[in-house]
């Protein structure tokens, strides 16, 4: 028997994206993707079209069609000028009408690509790597992943294999409050040859998805799942390849879950056909599931060929005709994305790559970020030095106070400490006019998060004015402060009368604890070295 | 069609119309099998009539009627909100339940969304 020579790694992949539209995909009954009803009692979130009782009519959901067309554009798919409704049967009680609607032979988008972005050494999107690679008027080489297809259909409800809170029961229990949700599914190339590869699209991917605002993309409630198709290329000692049998690993619901299946399929696999000699046939396929406990894959139901879920037109609805028009309109509003803002924030602002690659991290905090630098250019800042201060202000108070309130369980983002975006254009005119020091900016950013909803409005001047963070222009005051310091460190004043400079520092200190914050340092410092005769 | 000009009667075997009996969930008698196979053998001849047709120049119609796009605005409306069930309403015509979950047997392989 020849030996295996070499292994290659074949992926392609299948992602399911809940979208977080308020109403379900064919009915609007309250969509449980959304914000607003993630934590629905079980079965409230139902009607006749959910439960597909007699007579019940489906009626598509605009915004989700525009939202996937959003991603398909963000794909560089084509979008169908037409394309229409297939019913799957499909008879499991997590779907109770019995089939379930998708697009089967006219996918909405199609025939699209992505160029693969780097991954940083934390394992995230690099998007400093790109955007410092364009800046400098390079690019850097990246795979190309083709998009087959990202299609439209409707999610299934879920089904409780032991009661919530533990109870034994006899059978399944079955929730529909997600029957019905909107959910895109994008199909790729079996383009990815390493399983970083495939982690670092599935991370690009929910960035996209959550910045044209086509779903929350919270991993842990389900709202992406990923399904890799994996095989190996075996090259064999004698010269021959030969091809494994395509794995489906189903459901996987988190970044680490898709490394895991993937690098777990490529060690086992070649083993696999040296003990059975099975190889890539039509009809070869297997499904199995990931075990997050033990770390493997283990053999699911063997799955219906598709000539089995007699897929056959909808009756019920008509197709939807996408004019060039409507996609130009959509792709008009297409928000811009994270690469793109990326490189115009190191270009337009000077933010170092560092700063531009963590505030396009997540979209509603560079969302803020634009409003407060529009909101300071209104209030008389240059446009420069309002991105510079709003970049410090949410990259530096910001972070900091979004990582105290942050747990494993929930992340707090900057845009949701309670501060505005107006109120920190406010903070940073202060700042910008020398009116409060930085310490007092700071402190000032943080008394407007802990304020919440009362500080909603509240005028960060007044706030400053009210914990005497203006700086005093009493020139009486700051002499009285001045002298007082000096009268009280005479050793030290010494010092700095004999040219000892430096030692003015803690002199400046002290001076500063006497104002209350409300002095600028570097006035006191003039007035104190003036007054030691070194001004 | 490249086999247009060669029908062929189909004739379906009793093993093929048990599996699409399966997939359908029906439950057929021999005789009931029997049956279907000569009904279904008549449906597939006419396929094969329809495939004889020249329709080289004929758009393929996805949709009788010639409508397009009946699209909903993304909102709850009044008149939907009239037709919300909740979890009562679902236990009056569910066979068994558990407080507000459906009570379905138990399901092989712990498979949720199979298909989705």
């Amino acid at each position: 028997m020849p030996e295996i020579a070499h292994v290659e790694l074949k992926v392609g992949l299948e992602v399911h994206v809940e979208l977080s539209t308020r109403t379900k995909m064919f009915t609007r009954a309250a969509n449980v993707a959304h914000a607003d009803h993630f934590d629905a009692e079980p079965n409230t979130l139902i009607d006749p079209v959910v439960l597909g009782l007699p007579g019940a009519l489906p009626v598509m959901n605009r915004a989700a069609v525009e939202r996937s067309v959003m991603v398909g554009l963000a794909l560089n798919c084509r979008i169908a000028p037409m394309s229409r409704w297939d019913r799957k049967s499909y008879f499991y009680p997590d779907l109770p009408k019995n089939y379930q609607i998708s697009q089967y032979q006219l996918p909405l988008c199609f025939d699209g690509s992505v160029e693969l972005p780097p991954m940083s050494a934390e394992g995230k999107v690099n998007y400093a790597a790109i955007a410092e690679a364009s800046e400098a008027g390079g690019q850097l080489a990246r795979t190309r992943i083709g998009i087959i297809r990202a299609h439209l259909e409707e999610d299934a409800g879920k089904l409780l294999h032991e009661a919530p809170g533990g109870h034994a029961i006899e059978g399944t229990l079955a929730d529909y409050n997600r029957a019905g949700t909107p959910l895109l599914e994008i199909v790729t190339q079996p383009d990815f040859r390493t399983s970083d590869e495939v982690v670092v699209f599935c991370r690009w991917l929910r960035d996209v998805c959550r910045f044209v605002g086509a779903t929350e993309g919270i991993l842990q409630r389900g709202h992406m799942r990923f399904e890799p198709n994996i095989n190996c290329v075996l090259k064999l000692s004698d010269g021959r390849t030969v091809k494994t049998p395509i794995v489906e690993i189903k459901n996987l619901n988190s970044f680490k879950a898709v490394q895991g299946a993937i690098e777990y399929e490529l060690r086992e696999q070649p083993g696999r056909w040296i003990r059975d000699g099975r190889e890539m046939t039509p009809g070869s396929k297997t499904t199995r599931g990931w075990d997050d406990a033990r770390n493997e894959t283990f053999v699911q139901r063997e799955k219906e060929e598709a000539d089995d879920y007699r897929y056959f037109l909808d009756p019920d609805l008509l197709p939807v005709v996408m004019s060039v028009e409507a996609v130009e309109r959509i792709r008009a509003a297409l928000p811009e994305l994270p690469l793109v803002r990326a490189t115009r924030y190191l270009r337009e602002y000077g933010l170092s790559p560092k700063e531009a690659a963590a505030l396009v991290e997540e979209r509603d905090v560079c969302l803020m970020y634009d409003a407060a630098i529009e909101h300071g250019v209104s209030l008389g800042l240059e446009r420069g030095r309002a991105a510079k201060l709003a970049a410090n202000a949410i990259l530096q108070s910001g972070a900091k106070r979004a990582n105290e309130r942050s747990t494993p369980e929930r992340a707090v983002l900057v845009s949701g400490l309670g501060i505005s975006s107006e109120q920190i254009a406010e903070i940073m005119v202060l700042r910008d006019r020398g009116e409060i020091s930085a310490q007092s900016a700071d402190e000032l950013f943080g008394l407007l998060c802990e304020m919440g909803g009362e500080a909603m409005g509240a005028s960060p001047r007044e706030v400053a004015t009210r914990r005497g963070m203006l700086i005093v222009r009493d020139d009486a005051a700051l002499d009285k402060w001045c002298d007082q310091v000096i009268a009280a460190n005479a050793k030290v004043a010494e010092d700095v009368r004999s040219g000892k400079l430096q030692a003015v520092g803690r002199l400046v200190g002290e001076a500063m604890k006497l104002a209350g914050g409300s002095a600028d340092a570097k006035t006191v410092r003039e007035t104190l070295l003036k007054k030691l005769g070194q001004g | 069609m490249s086999d247009a000009d060669q029908p062929t009667p189909h004739q379906l075997s009793s093993a093929e119309v048990r599996k699409v009996a399966t997939l359908a969930r029906l439950a057929l008698s021999d005789e009931q099998i029997e049956n279907a196979r000569h009904q279904l053998a008549g449906v597939l001849a006419l396929m094969d009539q329809l495939r004889g047709l020249d329709l080289a120049d004929v758009e393929p119609m996805t949709h009788p009627g010639g409508q397009v796009n009946r699209l909903d605005d993304d909102a709850p409306s009044a008149d939907h909100q009239r037709t919300v069930l909740g979890p009562e309403a679902l236990g009056r015509i569910a066979p068994m339940t558990d407080g507000p979950f459906v009570v379905i047997p138990k399901v092989i392989g712990g498979d949720d969304g199979g298909g989705a």
